[in-house]
């Protein structure tokens, strides 16, 4: 059963992209909560229960993370990598949601474990709609496998 | 028979008459004698004095001579004294003819002076005729004795290796071996009892021969007997050649022979000028060369050596004979020069060596010696002969060739690590304009649509339309910031060549313009099996970027044809895409292929002009070009070429 209490982690700087990103969940009526990580290091702090967000469970894992690779301090792949290097996240889906179109980064991405990658575009249609389908997929139907 | 046909010919052919020499101051007395010797074969010679008869002696051989004792100045007593003191080997047998008396005073006195007989006048012919009949028979024994002991002597001669004449004190030919014949052409025949000098001594010498032989019979004293000489020698032909020759003279009953040997040298001498030739030839080109030049002695020890190695040690020959050379070595290098020299020596090998000599100004210069081993006409070693070629400037420049070398490699080093970095940079800004420049936007595009969403039934229409401009130039940014990147990236991309089937490519590339705009009527006419070894990913740039351009200049046209295919020229594969569009004016057909150049307004066609900037960029990393022709309505073809696989794999080894 797919756990309804879970939360839509976004990891990204830029206070357009989350304005427009929230505005295009709630567009494909994406109602999950969202909590937002503005840098590398608080998203490895929210997803490790440390610093900010010391005493935070981490076993509760995001429903999904949406991952901006160009973000300050620790960059987006740093967290990737330590989020699929502890077993207690490692399973949980990461969508890389950049507006890079360099090769490097997807095959970096998918190197060190991305599940997606989806590419902000500047149309915000365009953008709406790769929301729709990022929410169809990671959160109706790709579920999260149980914990054995 | 053989044997005896040369018999004949080498003894004195011409056989000569007995004569008699006939001694009288007067003249009726000869034809008295005549008269008496009239049934003989004997050939009688009148002499009138003394001296005449003194002369005629000197000139010929006689058997007898009848001697008139009674004779006005010089008598016979007189004359044949003279005759046996001057004449040498005088044998001729004198009869005193006397019609004074018979006195044993004159009896005495006669054979004293070498009469061997009296016939007193009035003459009995008988008596005389007998006498003289007995000298002559012993005469002719005599003779025929000399002449087979000449036969001898000439039997062995006839042989000789060198030509052998023989010549009597009258310089007749008397002797003329097969190889005289051979050297001189004229054959015995030909050449016994002629004056010699007239066969083979040259005009201008003859004088000098007259003279020679006289002072000899004259003195018997010859300088030249005996000794080897050499004078030039006339052939019957009239050519002359050089001769070696050495003259005996022997002393025979008939006076004195001289007999030669004669070799022609005309080949030694020719050798010997040709070696005089070749040697000075030698020393006047080593003397001239630009070389130094050497030669040493089967001792090591230099001979010689050319006028370039004095003008630069600045030394004399005699300085540097023998083992001179050596002072101008320099001391580190004179060691090992002595040792690769003597090794080679020994062994007879060719060496080379470089070492450095002390110039006539003092400095030490780098030379580069050879040496070969010499071998004289008998293949006997004789020593060597060498070069040597100042390197000094050459090494020098080496040098300085090797240090500019490590300056520019360094430089190269350094360029690599600035194009590194630049190119490095390039990508960092690259990522930047990709992840930086589209984010803001991103913002613009996205809160306008917000704001037309959101509040769009509170706002007028031109300020909808604005909002509309707004979102348009966006992503018209967005575009070009995409086509951007991907030019540079095409100069980035590591590229590997493959073969590719372009028709393939096309076709594919057809389908999905179709598909985008599946209402257009337009005609592709695909050349099958158009193939190219090039990049996959970059090629696909090509064909995109000129379909699409194909695809969008024909748009305004109901119908349109879209033409690929390649052709050859000069051995060239020529590759295009042909369209019946808006095409342009061929004058601007230069400015096609520039970044952001466009030939049409954005509102016309649109577009970022990066499209065939990115396609030449392409187009020139495959080694090949790229042209187009068009004409204002009438459509364009852009064609292009790429660097063929042949090509490559000759560049490759």
């Amino acid at each position: 059963m797919p756990q309804r209490n879970k939360v839509i982690l976004l990891i990204e700087d830029n206070q357009d992209d989350v304005e427009l990103t929230l505005r295009a969940f709630k567009k494909n009526a994406i109602n999950d909560e969202v909590v937002i990580a503005r840098d590398g290091q608080e998203a490895v702090d929210y997803l490790f229960g440390e610093g900010a967000y010391e005493g935070r469970d981490p076993s509760q894992t995001p429903r999904v993370v949406l991952l901006d690779l160009k973000i300050p301090r620790l960059s987006g792949l740093e967290v990737l990598r330590r989020v699929r290097a502890d077993e207690r996240t490692r399973r949980t889906p990461v969508v890389i949601l950049t507006s890079s179109k360099e090769e490097s980064d997807l095959v970096q991405g998918y190197d060190l474990g991305a599940n997606s990658y989806v590419r902000k575009p500047v149309d915000f249609n365009v953008f709406v709609e790769a929301a729709r389908s990022l929410g169809r997929y990671w959160l109706l139907l790709n579920e999260t496998p149980k914990e054995t | 028979m053989e044997l005896e046909t040369r018999r004949m010919n080498s003894v004195d052919a011409p056989i000569s008459p007995i004569r008699i020499l006939v001694v009288d101051d007067r003249p009726e007395n000869f034809l008295v004698m005549e008269a008496v010797f009239s049934g003989t074969d004997y050939e009688l010679v009148q002499a009138l004095s003394g001296p005449e008869a003194l002369e005629k002696v000197r000139g010929g051989d006689f058997a007898v001579i009848l001697m008139d004792a009674q004779m006005p100045k010089m008598d016979g007593f007189e004359t044949a004294r003279r005759i046996r003191n001057d004449i040498k080997n005088h044998k001729i047998p004198i009869i005193f003819i006397t019609a004074i008396d018979r006195e044993q005073h004159y009896v005495h006195r006669a054979y004293e002076v070498g009469a061997i007989d009296f016939i007193f006048k009035p003459l009995d012919a008988y008596v005389l005729q007998s006498k003289v009949a007995l000298l002559v028979e012993l005469y002719r024994k005599d003779r025929q004795l000399k002449q087979s002991e000449l036969r001898g002597r000439h039997d062995f001669l006839e042989n000789a290796l060198d030509a052998s004449v023989a010549i009597n004190e009258k310089q007749q030919v008397v002797f003329w071996n097969q190889q005289a014949e051979k050297i001189f052409g004229y054959t015995k025949a030909e050449a016994l009892g002629q004056i010699m000098a007239n066969l083979i001594v040259p005009r201008p010498l003859r004088e000098a021969h007259q003279q020679g032989m006289a002072h000899f019979l004259k003195t018997g004293q010859g300088p030249i007997l005996g000794r080897r000489i050499e004078v030039t020698a006339l052939r019957k032909n009239g050519s002359e050649f050089p001769i070696e020759l050495t003259i005996s003279a022997l002393a025979s009953e008939d006076g004195w022979l001289f007999y030669s040997f004669i070799r022609d040298i005309t080949n030694r001498r020719k050798k010997e000028n040709l070696i005089r030739e070749s040697e000075r030839r030698f020393r006047l080109m080593a003397d001239m060369a630009p070389v130094m030049i050497w030669v040493t002695g089967r001792d090591q020890h230099c001979t010689w050596c050319n006028q370039c190695w004095l003008d630069f040690t600045g030394r004399t020959l005699e300085q540097e004979k023998g083992t001179g050379w050596a002072d101008g070595v320099h001391p580190e290098d004179l060691e090992r020069c002595l040792e690769i020299y003597g090794k080679a020596f020994e062994e007879r090998r060719d060496f080379t060596l470089e070492y450095r000599l002390r110039r006539h100004d003092g400095q030490y210069r780098w030379l580069l010696a050879r040496g070969t081993p010499l071998y004289d006409e008998n293949d006997e070693f004789s020593g060597y002969v060498g070069s040597c070629v100042d390197l000094h400037d050459q090494k020098e420049a080496q040098e300085t060739l090797r240090r500019t070398h490590d300056e520019l490699e360094h430089l190269v080093q350094e360029r690599t690590i600035a194009l590194t970095s630049a190119n490095h940079e390039l990508e960092s800004f690259s990522y930047s304009v990709s992840h930086d420049l589209r984010t803001p936007l991103r913002a613009i595009a996205g809160f306008s649509q917000a704001l037309e969403e959101d509040y769009g039934k509170v706002l007028d229409q031109e300020a909808l339309h604005y909002l509309r401009r707004i979102r348009s130039g966006t992503e018209r940014m967005a575009n070009l910031i995409d086509d951007l990147l991907g030019l540079s990236r095409i100069s980035r991309t590591p590229m590997s060549r493959q073969e590719l089937d372009l028709s393939a490519m096309v076709k594919e590339v057809t389908e999905e313009l179709r598909a985008e705009q599946p209402g257009r009527a337009v005609t592709f006419v695909i050349q099958p099996d158009v193939r190219a070894f090039a990049d996959a990913g970059l090629c696909l740039v090509i064909l995109e970027n000129l379909l699409h351009n194909a695809w969008k200049y024909t748009s305004k046209h109901a119908e349109a044809r879209i033409e690929f295919g390649f052709f050859e020229q000069d051995g060239e594969k020529i590759y295009f895409v042909r369209d019946d569009g808006a095409g342009f004016a061929m004058e601007y057909a230069n400015r096609l292929f520039g970044a952001f150049q466009r030939l049409h307004t954005e509102e016309e066609f649109s577009g970022s002009g990066i499209g065939l900037a990115t396609v030449r960029r392409v187009v020139h990393r495959h080694g090949g070009r790229i042209w187009a022709e068009a004409a204002l309505e009438q459509g364009a073809t852009f064609y292009w070429t790429l660097e063929p696989k042949e090509k490559l794999d000759a560049a490759a080894e």
